[in-house]
């Protein structure tokens, strides 16, 4: 089954650019420019990585990851920073991202920590199966 | 003892900092956009080894974003190179209009962070001053950023540069939610030194919902507060 990735930044040619390499790489992707609709977008669906820019208009990134993790605890986010600083990428994963990258970003590293990405969203989703069972065989007397 | 200078100059470098970490926010994407570029170049010349042809417009399309990218690029580090020599000659003369225009320029990542769409009246003859253009620029952003708290839902500010009698005048149009506590409070304690510094003054006009900045047509070479230290 082919990575569902999103796409997150405000410039538009960077994201329809590197959309078509990783669809070209079998990747389904989705993009968007806009903070506000990315959570929208994220809510309505699933995906096994976000890739989301640090820096967005009208909502900082990090303000956008506190959103979708508290929608949605199991997404992955990656965040790609502008900034070289290490305190950003800590304060991310502190946060709850998976990892950060900064631009100009390496395919074949992001595509690296895409697949890690969906890695642990699949283990975090068995284990939610797992303990949904686990509870309706405590739970239900059969 | 600390002199006026001293204490501008630490908002100066502060305000110096927040530009230049915007500045280079933005050539890293354009780099990014460069290298997305160049990458799918590569992927297509791939695709074109293994026998899948090339299409020759995708890749003058892709010229063309480098190229543009290239120019954006260029006009940033443009602005870069002229906002760090502000500093070089302490006293200049400069055209307003242009200056506020470059003003916006080299914020406009912060300034479009906040979603707030800041524009420049342009004047029908050019309204030259002497001033300490550095300082002016770090007390304009701080008016800015305190400004952009007060639109409302218009989302969006003017700056109108005008004579007046012997002073010029910077009205900061847009406030729409001003209130009469902010006359004390709008602009940072920090602001203060800029101000004196530049000999400029505030005013407010509560009913327009406008701020005023007045400053003198032809600043003098002694700074006031160079010869008067001031404790902090």
């Amino acid at each position: 089954m082919a990575v569902k990735v999103l796409l997150v930044d405000d410039e538009k040619e960077f994201v329809d650019l590197l959309g078509e390499r990783m669809s070209a790489r079998g990747m389904e992707v989705s993009s968007t420019t806009s903070a506000a609709d990315a959570l929208k977008i994220a809510e309505e669906q699933t995906f096994d990585a976000i890739v989301l820019d640090l820096m967005m208009p009208e909502m900082d990134g990090l303000e956008v990851l506190k959103n979708l993790k508290a929608k949605r605890p199991e997404l992955q986010v990656i965040l790609l920073t502008g900034h070289g600083t290490i305190e950003k990428g800590v304060e991310a994963m502190r946060l709850g991202a998976m990892d950060f990258v900064e631009k100009p970003a390496d395919l074949d590293t992001l595509t690296e920590k895409i697949k890690k990405a969906q890695a642990r969203k699949m283990i975090l989703v068995e284990r939610k199966v797992e303990e949904k069972l686990r509870d309706i065989l405590t739970t239900k007397g059969w | 003892m600390v002199s006026l200078l001293d204490t501008a100059s630490v908002e100066g470098l502060r305000f110096f900092g927040r530009i230049s970490a915007s500045i280079s926010h933005e050539l890293k994407n354009t780099l990014s956009i460069m290298n997305e570029s160049a990458g799918l170049l590569e992927d297509l010349a791939l695709l074109a080894e293994q026998g899948k042809g090339l299409d020759a417009s995708r890749v003058k399309s892709l010229g063309s974003s480098i190229k543009r990218q290239i120019q954006r690029t260029d006009q940033i580090i443009r602005n870069m190179n002229r906002f760090s020599h502000a500093v070089d000659e302490p006293l200049k003369e400069i055209e307003l209009v242009d200056f506020l225009e470059f003003v916006l320029a080299v914020s406009r990542r912060l300034t479009a962070a906040k979603g707030v769409a800041i524009t420049v009246q342009p004047t029908d003859q050019p309204l030259m001053v002497v001033t300490r253009p550095f300082f002016l620029h770090s007390l304009i952003w701080l008016l800015l950023e305190a400004g952009m708290g007060q639109t409302g839902q218009s989302k969006a500010l003017t700056l109108m540069p005008e004579k007046i009698e012997s002073d010029i005048s910077i009205r900061l149009m847009g406030l729409e939610t001003l209130a009469l506590e902010a006359e004390k409070s709008f602009l940072p304690k920090q602001g203060e030194p800029l101000l004196s510094l530049l000999e400029a003054k505030i005013k407010m006009d509560l009913d327009q919902k406008v701020l005023i900045l007045i400053l003198p047509k032809r600043l003098k070479d002694e700074p006031r507060g160079e010869s008067a230290s001031t404790t902090s």
